[in-house]
């Protein structure tokens, strides 16, 4: 099987206060992998590290061979990420967020059946041209994942996505998890929801004071 | 309503305590803090006396400019006509929310009470009104010392010239004060009745009919003032202008004030007994938006205000937008372009007009020293206009940084809509500055292109710099400092000085190509920036 995301010595340190040890991780291509731990142990700043959305202290994340600083663009075009409280430009509807990520990524063809199917599938379809700072938290977590979800990747990073989300969301949303295992997505997810970590991880890894362990 | 009360108390006391901490500790409790307050009090009321006098000479040429023989009525009808207009907008706001506005915490805390109306809707009174009476106040006082200097002859500054401006003033005070008070408490009268109809279910007529005969009367004082109005009608159908004829000095100031204050009495009464029905759990619905909005504004919040005016804005949903079939980069600039569209308001209308105004005089004047102070006004509005998009993109840091796009691709692309607008106007204001001025400055119009984009790398390098991953993972995002302006201004001044410096065909050539080289390296400085964020 081969690898896809490669994790190495991977640490980040606020001042004094080291928010995650030197972490190894390596991820096979089709392998759901969940993580869990308490309030505060370091999973988000694990998974925005992975993302580059905030830079480590030490360490190099590697996605099919491409590096983060090396291979910026390469980098970004195979990974994508779902935090837990999506920020929405307010001026931009949700359907013109959609598009704005399909013209940046370059896949505008095809954009509006995978769009209209994307969106019927999470029931945001009639509520596409509201403004997302109009939805709930639940719709805004759904049109995050739709965000990620329309364009192409290899690595998937999902912080608590099912935090706020209803029970048949959550369904559509391990359906598409599934899905995506399938095409031989390597997808990363931190949860505090105990039935999805045993239904649908192929792995568990427990983070505690920024350590993380395979459990 | 006693721990009401004293909640009001508490709010009244923070915000003065918040306008006092600008030069003052209010927390300290020692008499000599105590008596750095009265020697504060003192030091800025006689900064005040000395500003609004030295206002006084620019106030009593236009006064004098415009009616050399009764420069007093001219007062009145700026007097009036500041009244009228912010009465037109005070009046119709009150007519679409709740003219008393409460906090988030008050919505939760005071209007779920059972409260007398009467008793929550005057206790709010006191600060808004003292607030909306300030600018009022400073501009009365300014008129009075204005027709004290036309009356004074020139001379040297002495005790009984300064008495004399002081009585002008305070006279002028004294008339604005209750006539401020009486449309400050009919503008809430308006807003109650409003609401009153609105919980009725009936249509707001008395409250619309109201503002339109207090609006009618506010222009028949302004006609009658201009003699555009019959005079037959005599005095009693013009109060207003009598009033302030009292105080300037043309009637007894004592009967002025005795009736203003009388007027306001009523006015009060009568809110008194409208406010029976006022709900201050609607009121809370009304504005405890506005209020937070108040609060970001005045904690320095500009941006989380803007993104909020702009929310409050925007209804719920738009139909499609235009959409182009631009991909990569491109699509950072349909983003801008629609956000530029829909967030676009008055305040952004008058920074535009600020562009053509200052390239205007850019063109019009002749020295290197007076051009290069409008560089740096212009380079601030330039710095804050051309990075407002990269400001909200890095706000946006989950979307914005999973954009798989080179990084210089990224801040040219960030910087081209708001740059090309700066370019835009700033053209205009060079055309219009060219006719006045009856010469036309090419070099001037090909140093433009490299102004703007060293102030806006410059402004996109502060930026970067100052951004916090952490931060900007939680919706905030650093805002442009005065350092980065003050370079900015710098940037964009030294290829001026060099063509004012050099002569000759030489000096324009070397400051293009200076202008283009600056632009180059400060584009370089922010791309770099980019690929460093949150490096210790």
């Amino acid at each position: 099987m081969s690898q896809k995301l490669i994790v190495k010595k991977l640490s980040k340190k606020y001042g004094s206060f080291t928010a995650l040890e030197s972490t190894d991780l390596i991820l096979n291509a089709g392998e759901i992998a969940t993580l869990s731990g308490k309030n505060g142990s370091g999973k988000t700043t694990l998974l925005t590290c992975i993302a580059s959305l905030v830079r480590p202290t030490s360490g190099a994340v590697q996605i099919e061979g491409f590096d983060f600083y090396r291979d910026e663009v390469e980098f970004r075009r195979r990974l994508a990420f779902v935090p837990d409280t999506p920020r929405f430009y307010i001026e931009l509807t949700a359907w013109e967020h959609l598009r704005f990520i399909a013209m940046a990524n370059k896949i505008l063809d095809g954009f509006s059946e995978r769009a209209e199917s994307l969106l019927e599938n999470l029931g945001l379809w009639r509520v596409r041209h509201d403004y997302p700072h109009h939805y709930s938290r639940g719709m805004q977590l759904k049109l995050g994942l739709a965000l990620a979800l329309i364009r192409p990747f290899e690595v998937l990073l999902l912080d608590e996505p099912t935090s706020a989300l209803d029970r048949q969301s959550q369904e559509v949303l391990l359906e598409k998890l599934q899905e995506l295992k399938r095409e031989g997505v390597s997808i990363l997810m931190s949860s505090h929801d105990p039935h999805l970590i045993q239904d649908s991880g192929d792995r568990h890894f427990e983070i505690s004071q920024g350590m993380l362990g395979e459990v | 309503m006693g721990a009401v009360g004293w909640l009001r108390f508490r709010q009244e006391k923070q915000e003065l305590n918040h306008w006092l901490s600008y030069a003052f500790v209010p927390q300290e409790r020692s008499w000599e803090n105590t008596l750095y307050l009265i020697y504060l009090a003192i030091f800025f009321s006689v900064w005040w006396f000395v500003v609004l006098v030295f206002f006084a000479g620019g106030g009593a040429t236009i006064l004098t400019g415009i009616n050399p023989e009764k420069p007093h009525l001219v007062a009145i009808i700026f007097e009036l006509c500041a009244f009228l207009i912010w009465f037109v907008f005070a009046g119709y706001r009150g007519l679409r929310r709740s003219p008393v506005v409460f906090s988030e915490e008050d919505a939760y805390l005071v209007c779920q009470m059972p409260l007398n109306p009467r008793k929550v809707c005057l206790r709010w009174m006191l600060i808004p009104w003292l607030k909306s009476l300030l600018p009022f106040a400073i501009f009365a006082i300014t008129l009075g010392f204005s027709l004290a200097e036309i009356t004074l002859v020139n001379g040297e500054i002495t005790i009984t010239r300064l008495m004399a401006y002081a009585s002008q003033g305070l006279q002028a005070l004294l008339v604005c004060i209750p006539f401020h008070l009486i449309l400050f408490t009919l503008v809430w009268v308006i807003g109650v009745l409003r609401m009153n109809a609105r919980r009725m279910k009936r249509r707001p007529t008395v409250a619309v009919l109201v503002f339109g005969l207090l609006c009618l009367f506010l222009l028949s004082q302004i006609g009658n003032t201009l003699g555009l109005t019959p005079g037959i009608l005599g005095s009693w159908y013009y109060p207003a202008v009598d009033f302030f004829l009292a105080g300037f000095g043309y009637r007894s100031l004592g009967v002025a004030s005795m009736i203003g204050w009388c007027l306001a009495a009523i006015c009060i009464t009568l809110l008194w007994i409208i406010s029976d029905q006022f709900s201050p759990s609607w009121a809370a619905q009304e504005t405890k938006e506005i209020d937070r909005l108040k609060s970001l504004e005045r904690y320095g919040f500009s941006f989380q205000a803007r993104e909020l005016r702009i929310k409050r804005r925007l209804r719920l949903r738009d139909n499609p937008a235009w959409t182009p079939g631009w991909e990569g980069p491109a699509a950072l600039i349909w983003k801008d372009l629609l956000q530029y569209w829909r967030g676009f308001s008055g305040g952004d209308f008058f920074d535009l007009l600020f562009f053509i105004s200052s390239m205007m005089g850019f063109i019009y004047l002749p020295t290197l020293s007076s051009r290069f102070f409008v560089i740096v006004f212009w380079a601030m509005q330039t710095a804050k206009l051309t990075t407002t998009r990269l400001q909200n993109d890095l706000s946006r840091w989950v979307i914005f940084k999973q954009l798989p796009m080179p990084r210089y691709q990224w801040i040219l692309a960030e910087l081209s809509v708001g740059s090309l607008l700066v370019g835009a106007v700033s053209l205009i204001g060079m055309a219009l500055g060219s006719i006045l001025a009856g010469r036309f400055l090419p070099v001037e119009v090909m140093l433009l292109p490299g102004m703007i984009v060293s102030v806006a790398g410059m402004a996109s390098f502060d930026l970067i710099r100052k951004a916090r991953t952490d931060l900007m993972l939680r919706g905030s995002s650093p805002t442009v400092s005065e350092l980065s302006t003050v370079g900015g201004a710098l940037c964009a001044g030294i290829p001026v000085i060099l063509e004012t410096l050099i002569k000759g065909w030489p000096g324009k050539l070397i400051a293009i190509l200076a202008s283009m080289l600056i632009a180059v390296l400060m584009l370089n400085f922010a791309v770099d920036a980019l690929r460093t964020v949150d490096q210790p």
